[in-house]
């Protein structure tokens, strides 16, 4: 299973990517939305996630998930919005950008694995 | 769809958050991106906030626009910096760059903001954080002191300040 993680900052998504590799995702990263369109777009398999900060500088996440959903290369990617935009507008306006779900930093490592399991991205398990 | 959400205690109704607001932000914080203990030093409302006796402090802020306008302040010495970042991103505190510094720093600053903008009267948007490295001291411009949280994590103090700027223009100098 494949993932890209999306965020301006280099901690977060070292700590996405971990959290993710643990539960048997490969991962790539992306730190804005211009270069996460940029990197799908040479992606012979593409990504069945990608976990989206908000606030980034170029591109933002809100604007990265309007563009994948008015692609329909992209339609079967799982869009996560991650982000620290916690007022319930924001999450209403990232639903109907086409968010599938919405997870408000700080999180834990379960939190993750929960929503993975809801979205039937963990039906598998951690890796070995 | 479901949202993790930390209950947090105050009324974004009524009132900002106090000291002992900010002080559980920081412990929720760190519970979830860094190991060990942090304990709560004391908190302050209202009156300024003391120094940290270190010279070489790293201040992470974000500032929070709209309806309510201010600052959110998170101030280290350069050698708990250090260790924030190393545990991030999980190397040798003595391998850390100023970039990484710089880059973890910024993004607990945007993540305590984000919680912030959450309490204050909306519409508001949080900006970009920004990070200064080795600041001897921090002006806010036209900004009034609200609350200081003061803790400690591994032996080095933490400061978590927010500041109103509300109607004055105020922004960082």
């Amino acid at each position: 299973v494949k993932a890209l993680v999306v965020d301006d900052s280099r901690a977060m998504r070292m700590i996405l990517s971990r959290i993710l590799r643990k539960a048997g995702f490969t991962v790539e990263e992306a730190e804005n939305g211009r270069e996460a369109l940029e990197l799908l777009e040479t992606q012979e398999q593409l990504p069945h996630l990608a976990m989206i900060d908000w606030n980034m500088p170029e591109m933002n996440g809100l604007e990265l998930i309007k563009a994948l959903r008015a692609d329909r290369r992209y339609s079967d990617i799982t869009l996560m919005m991650v982000t620290t935009e916690s007022e319930q507008s924001q999450i209403v306006r990232a639903l109907a950008a086409g968010a599938h779900e919405y997870l408000i930093k700080p999180f834990t490592p379960d939190s993750i694995v929960d929503k993975l399991e809801m979205l039937g991205l963990y039906a598998e398990g951690p890796a070995a | 769809m479901t949202t993790t959400e930390f209950e947090l205690g105050w009324d974004s109704e009524s009132q900002l958050p106090d000291g002992n607001d900010l002080a559980t932000l920081v412990e929720q914080v760190w519970s979830s991106y860094l190991d060990g203990d942090i304990a709560v030093l004391g908190v302050s409302t209202g009156s300024a906030p003391s120094a940290l006796e270190s010279e070489n402090h790293v201040v992470g802020t974000v500032s929070i626009h709209g309806s309510w306008s201010g600052h959110l302040s998170l101030t280290v010495s350069h050698a708990c910096a250090e260790l924030i970042a190393a545990e991030m991103f999980q190397l040798a505190a003595e391998t850390i760059t100023p970039s990484e510094i710089v880059d973890a720093l910024g993004e607990l600053a945007n993540i305590l903001g984000g919680n912030i903008k959450a309490a204050v009267p909306q519409p508001s948007a949080l900006s970009l954080p920004q990070v200064v490295v080795d600041a001897r001291s921090l002006t806010l411009y036209r900004a009034r002191h609200v609350a200081t949280a003061h803790l400690e994590w591994q032996g080095n103090p933490i400061v978590l300040s927010l500041w109103d700027a509300t109607g004055t223009g105020g922004s960082r100098s």
